[in-house]
């Protein structure tokens, strides 16, 4: 109870869950966390810079693609209504097991299911593709961006050489709030 | 009034312009820096605190984004490398407080809510809103405080501006001082020769040219100018000058006109006076003229009949020895040649005198001055003439030898002197004196008196003592004389420029006093008449046709006619020696005819002719003139006065006994006795 008081705060301050979450019922600190997710999730995409090359155009939307986090995703799909970032709407994908994360520009994998392992190196060598991982594990495979819960926050990790390597550029504005820059 | 004296010259008026508009040139100038200045700095303010803001929202946007609020403390930490500013605070999206600074605790206080974005200028602070947008998004709003000095940053700027202003006016002053004297120096130079021109209208001054501007030009002109003034001035005084010597000259000839009316006013009054000067010598001229005529007819009358006197007696005389010879007894024979001697000699003595006077008259007369001792004349004078003083008894005195000197003829004084001592011894009584005194009157002038003891005279007597041939009466007396003596001495002490008085009193005798310019001593004579004889002659005869009254003063003449009468025979002879006692003899014995001189003392014959006339007793009586007169104007004055015959004298016997014939031929007067 008290925790889930605090997630909400958090969210208020956030801004983001504002119009997300309008009706506000029985808070369940599992969706407060998802949702809190959501929102970084979405704002991680605000300080990542992709390259013109990875749109067909100007104004293509910014294809986000979610494996093992449905509950996650359809948060996401909420924040990022009606919203862009950097000028692109934002698309939201549910990845299911076995596909690949083509035609992605940010590709987030949960921790939940048994593929992650395989879909995280899959897709640690596609350029391109911002992978963003949910727990402390994942930077060391391959993740660049990835979330860690300390005393019930949800704070993250950045690796900046990993989005490099994919041939993007995280802002230092993220990583002066990230919990840890991983540098290798 | 003040300000006016302040500023009464130019010197201080330029320094004050100049002062002036450096403070306000440097007040606007200073003003609008600090203004622009001012301006600036809270733009710059403005914006750095506005920059400040938008960085710290752009570093706080990632802070809010995942609700991080240590993070966006650690940003507002860094505001504390900006001491100005005092306090900044972050605020979330829904306006709650999210993160906060403050430079000291004491500044840690926030607005609960934040504001619209913008600026809010305090007295002292700034503060700014700002919102923090991401992705289009407002996320949150920063909130900054600064300090804001503005006043400070004024009143050191006003600090300033005042020290500026102070070291600029300064400064100011100083190049004023050196300006104005460049500008003034010229001007109050002009100022100055101006003032002097017309303090000392002294147009002469020029204003010296210092500069080439207008002040140069004004100097320039100014000379000009004074060049004209002084021009017209010297014009001015010239035509004034000319003027002045116009009205001088005027003046003069005025003056001069005035000068020569008055010359010519006296020269007339002069003229009128010298005229009326000149009429009076002329009326006096003429006066003296006449009378001198009158004077030389009287003279020439008198002198004929003195003349004629002693030749009566002379040829009356002698026509008796004449005509009766022999038969004239010897003692009356002598008699009469004495007569006729002595009237010789008296006429030789009238001629003489005669001739000193005409001499002196003429101014032939020729004196030689020189300082003449009166002693010794006065010896010489008693030498010749005291014999006859013993003679007649008289005393001669003469003063006590003084050694005193006068100028004069020596000839002449003797002459003189003697004139006045023989008079004074002639005319004495008997055993009377003559007393001659000699004193000085003034330094250079003595007088010799010559006083007798005689019968003095009348005032009338006196009056006519100077006159020729009065002799006062003495005609008829004793003493010979020929009423000359006078006159000629009288002329000649004034020709030596000397003077002659007579004073007499009656009874005592009289003075005679000279005064005569002296080295030396006085003189003196004095003659002295005793009165003459008077006598009444009556000759009685025999065969008597009548009684003939003689007239007649001189003894000579008398004896004459009584001898021519009594050789007639027929008159009984009366005489009388003057015209008083004449017409006395005619009114007591009435004679047949009267014989008058006319030549009288004291009353004249034609005097007693009137008096006889008027008397009826006497006025039928025939009187025959018988005188000396024998001017044809005194002949017809006396036949005119009422003579019978005028007969003059010396007398020619045949025409005086014709006279007498006829006389006695006319008829007698009723009273006649027989």
């Amino acid at each position: 109870m008290r925790v889930g008081r605090r997630w909400l705060c958090r969210l208020a301050a956030t801004g983001v869950l504002v119009v997300a979450v309008p009706a506000w019922g029985q808070a369940d600190t599992a969706r407060a966390e998802r949702q809190i997710k959501a929102a970084f999730l979405y704002k991680f995409l605000g300080f990542v810079e992709w390259p013109p090359e990875a749109f067909e155009r100007g104004d293509a939307p910014l294809q986000v693609g979610l494996f093992g986090a449905d509950a996650l995703a359809d948060e996401l799909a909420l924040v990022a209504q009606r919203r862009q970032v950097n000028g692109r709407p934002v698309q939201v994908r549910k990845l299911r097991a076995g596909e690949p994360p083509t035609a992605l520009h940010a590709l987030f994998v949960g921790r939940a299911e048994p593929a992650s392992g395989a879909l995280m190196a899959q897709a640690r060598r596609q350029p391109l593709l911002l992978l963003l991982g949910d727990s402390e594990d994942a930077i060391a495979q391959g993740a660049a961006i990835s979330f860690a819960v300390v005393d019930d926050k949800v704070r993250f990790d950045v690796a900046p050489l990993a989005a490099d390597q994919a041939g993007l550029k995280i802002s230092s504005r993220l990583m002066a709030v990230a919990r840890r820059v991983v540098m290798p | 009034m003040t300000l006016r004296l302040v500023f009464r010259s130019l010197r201080t008026k330029l320094v004050a312009v100049v002062l002036l508009t450096t403070f306000a040139a440097l007040g606007v100038a200073l003003a609008a820096m600090v203004a622009y200045d001012l301006r600036g700095y809270r733009q710059a303010w403005v914006g750095d605190l506005d920059t400040q803001a938008e960085l710290l929202g752009l570093t706080s946007a990632s802070a809010l984004a995942f609700d991080d609020p240590k993070a966006a403390t650690e940003n507002l930490a860094l505001l504390r490398l900006r001491p100005q500013v005092r306090a900044g605070a972050v605020y979330g999206r829904q306006g709650q407080l999210f993160a906060s600074y403050a430079a000291t605790p004491a500044e840690r206080s926030f607005p609960a809510l934040p504001d619209e974005p913008g600026v809010q200028v305090g007295q002292r602070q700034m503060a700014v809103f700002k919102h923090i947008v991401d992705q289009g998004e407002v996320v949150g709003t920063v909130y900054l405080r600064a300090d804001y000095p503005l006043m400070d940053r004024v009143r050191h700027y006003a600090g300033i501006a005042l020290a500026v202003a102070a070291v600029a006016m300064l400064v100011a002053l100083g190049l004023s001082f050196w300006l104005q004297r460049l500008v003034t120096r010229p001007v109050l130079a002009i100022a100055e020769v101006a003032r002097e021109v017309v303090e000392r209208r002294d147009y002469s001054r020029r204003a010296e040219r210092l500069t080439d501007d207008e002040v140069g030009q004004l100097a320039e002109s100014f000379n000009r100018m004074m060049a004209e003034v002084e021009r017209h001035a010297q014009e001015n005084q010239q035509s004034l000058r000319s003027i002045e010597r116009e009205v001088g000259e005027r003046r003069i000839a005025q003056q001069e006109v005035m000068r020569l009316n008055e010359e010519l006013e006296r020269r007339v009054r002069e003229r009128t006076a010298q005229l009326e000067a000149s009429n009076r010598d002329l009326a006096l001229a003429t006066e003296t003229a006449e009378k001198a005529n009158l004077a030389k007819s009287d003279f020439l009358s008198s002198m004929s009949h003195e003349l004629r006197t002693p030749l009566n007696a002379i040829l009356g005389f002698g026509y008796l020895l004449g005509a009766e010879g022999d038969a004239l007894p010897p003692a009356k024979r002598t008699d009469f040649t004495q007569h006729i001697v002595k009237a010789g000699k008296h006429l030789l003595t009238l001629i003489d005198e005669i001739l000193d006077l005409a001499r002196i008259e003429s101014s032939n007369l020729m004196l030689s001055l020189e300082p003449v001792g009166l002693d010794e004349l006065l010896q010489e004078c008693r030498g010749m003439i005291g014999p006859t003083a013993d003679q007649l008894g008289i005393r001669l005195l003469l003063p006590p030898e003084q050694g005193l000197q006068v100028i004069a003829d020596r000839t002449r004084l003797k002459q003189v002197l003697l004139n006045l001592l023989s008079n004074a011894i002639k005319y004495n009584r008997p055993n009377g004196s003559v007393i001659v005194d000699c004193q000085a009157v003034a330094p250079d002038r003595l007088s010799v008196a010559v006083r007798d003891t005689g019968r003095g005279l009348r005032e009338d007597q006196l009056a006519g003592l100077f006159q020729p041939f009065n002799r006062l009466g003495q005609e008829a007396g004793p003493v010979e004389g020929t009423g000359i003596g006078l006159v000629v001495t009288k002329r000649l002490v004034e020709a030596m420029g000397g003077a002659i008085q007579a004073h007499s009193r009656l009874g005592e005798g009289s003075v005679f006093t000279l005064e005569l310019p002296a080295t030396g001593a006085p003189q003196r004579t004095a003659p002295s008449r005793g009165a003459g004889t008077a006598a009444v002659a009556l000759p009685p005869r025999g065969p008597s046709a009548g009684t003939l009254l003689y007239v007649e003063d001189n003894p000579a003449n008398l004896q004459l006619v009584r001898e021519i009468v009594e050789l007639r025979g027929d008159l009984v002879q009366l005489s009388a020696p003057d015209a008083q006692l004449g017409i006395e003899l005619a009114r007591a014995h009435r004679p047949r005819l009267i014989l008058m001189d006319i030549h009288l003392p004291g009353l004249s014959g034609l005097d007693a002719l009137a008096i006889l006339r008027a008397d009826p007793l006497t006025a039928a009586i025939p009187v025959i003139a018988l005188t000396a007169n024998a001017m044809a104007r005194d002949q017809a004055r006396g036949l005119a006065a009422g003579f019978f015959r005028y007969v003059t004298k010396p007398v020619d016997v045949a025409q005086l006994n014709a006279a007498i014939d006829a006389a006695l031929a006319a008829p007698a007067p009723p009273d006649q006795p027989a």
